[in-house]
């Protein structure tokens, strides 16, 4: 199955994601999850087993835009590479041109395992061999001395190396203490304590005026308050004489 | 070819394995296999101990299928016990499934062929072993697992309209054959590449 057709088909299952997929969904969904990341989904009856599996497929796709190389090699089912000294496996799934024909160079008869092999794997095998053995070739020759040399270098950079580590773990080390040391403001204040000695009595003085300034405003409010009642009464009486001092006047013009 | 007599004697200890404690049981999946589908020349045993198979291989366009019995005792049934016999004792292996599922499809593709063909299985023990070697073993590789019973009882409460089948490899010389090839982790994938197919 080729990118489009994978793509297509998973577009086309999008609709079926809530129900957990068919039967037929879950068997296309395998076999691209094996192809894809060369593993079984474990647990066929889980339904958000598949979800998942679907969501990665669509994000691995997604991002590769194409479906992995294949090898031109084909394991049999069943079949695993494995290398003397190296821990990982190859089976179908992972498998790389570079690892079958280096299996095969091990010996011819390892063929046996293989379900497809291109036409002309010995010709690749050979070239392989010839790869391998102008690698191993070029490789510069050095004597046992030289070799001893590079070793009392590579020693001294190393050594040197951890002087300076040792040196900055120690400077770490002051500054932490440093860090950690409890103040002992009380034998000996430092500047900055004084200022701020200094700035918390100003603040304490600055509260005390705010106080009394408070007090002296709000009896000034409380006697204007007084005032403005003391001028209302006597408004009052004023315009109670003046009425009586209009209504004498006119009794007096009548008795002239 | 000159007549060889068989060493058969004791080479270790009878002793518990006190690392690692024995574990009865087996996991709930299993694989079988279709017994002409195996590539026996292909396939390959361990060097120093020929009950450890390293290499299982199928022919090309040929897959395992898995099994899955739910429950706290799957395959319950599954043992090996050995059967006198006139000149070499062998052993009988017993493999016992339920399949919790019926009808035609389940009959033509699984039931059918299981009533009538020729089978390997590849069962997980709880109990890997100290190395991880006992952790796949493998029943009929030797003469086939074939049925001695398939039975599906409607008001069975343990099958609840399914089936129940018994899988029997008679006459098999080894104990016991276990799928192995370097680590636990690459059988795993080996038997991920059975499944898969090629």
């Amino acid at each position: 199955m080729d990118y489009n057709e994978i793509i297509k088909t998973l577009q086309d299952m999008e609709s079926r994601f809530a129900d957990g997929f068919s039967n037929l969904d879950r068997a296309f969904l395998d076999k691209v999850y094996y192809e894809l990341f060369g593993k079984v989904i474990t647990n066929r009856g889980c339904s958000d087993c598949y979800r998942d599996a679907y969501i990665e497929i669509k994000i691995r796709l997604k991002k590769d835009k194409t479906m992995p190389k294949k090898s031109d090699y084909k394991l049999k089912a069943g079949a695993v590479i494995t290398f003397f000294g190296q821990s990982k496996a190859y089976t179908s799934a992972n498998l790389t041109n570079e690892v079958a024909e280096r299996y095969l160079a091990l010996n011819p008869n390892n063929a046996n395992i293989f379900a497809e092999l291109p036409d002309d794997w010995k010709v690749r095998v050979a070239a392989y061999v010839e790869r391998a053995a102008d690698t191993s070739a070029n490789a510069p020759h050095m004597s046992e001395e030289e070799i001893l040399d590079i070793i009392k270098t590579k020693d001294a950079e190393i050594a040197e190396k951890d002087a300076l580590l040792a040196e900055r773990d120690s400077h770490i080390a002051d500054l932490e203490a440093q860090l950690n040391a409890p103040a002992d403001s009380a034998d000996n204040p430092t500047e900055k304590d004084l200022e701020i000695e200094n700035l918390r009595m100003e603040l304490g003085t600055a509260n005390e005026q705010l106080a009394t300034t408070t007090e002296q405003r709000d009896a000034l409010q409380k006697e204007v308050e007084n005032l403005k009642k003391e001028n209302k009464g006597l408004r009052q009486s004023n315009s109670m004489l003046k009425k009586k001092a209009d209504a004498e006047a006119p009794a007096e013009e009548k008795a002239e | 070819m000159a007549t060889e007599s068989c060493d058969y004697k004791l080479a270790a200890d009878l002793a518990a394995n006190c690392e690692s404690s024995s574990v009865a049981g087996l996991k709930n999946y299993g694989y079988i296999i279709n017994y002409d589908d195996i590539d026996f020349d292909s396939c390959a045993r361990d060097a120093s101990n020929p009950c450890v198979l390293t290499t299982l291989v199928l022919k090309k366009g040929k897959k395992a299928y898995r099994m899955y019995v739910p429950g706290k005792t799957p395959f319950s049934g599954t043992n090996k016990a050995m059967a006198s016999s006139t000149y070499r004792n062998k052993f009988t292996k017993t493999l016992g499934l339920v399949i919790l599922d019926n009808g035609p499809d389940v009959v033509n593709d699984i039931i059918n062929p299981l009533a009538n063909g020729s089978f390997v299985a590849i069962l997980e023990n709880k109990y890997g072993g100290k190395d991880g070697k006992n952790t796949f073993e493998v029943y009929g590789y030797e003469q086939g697992l074939s049925a001695t019973a398939l039975a599906d009882d409607k008001y069975s409460e343990e099958t609840d309209g399914g089936w129940s089948a018994t899988l029997e490899e008679t006459g098999a010389p080894s104990a016991g054959l276990y799928l192995f090839n370097d680590s636990v982790a690459t059988t795993r994938a080996a038997i991920a590449s059975l499944v898969a197919g090629s």
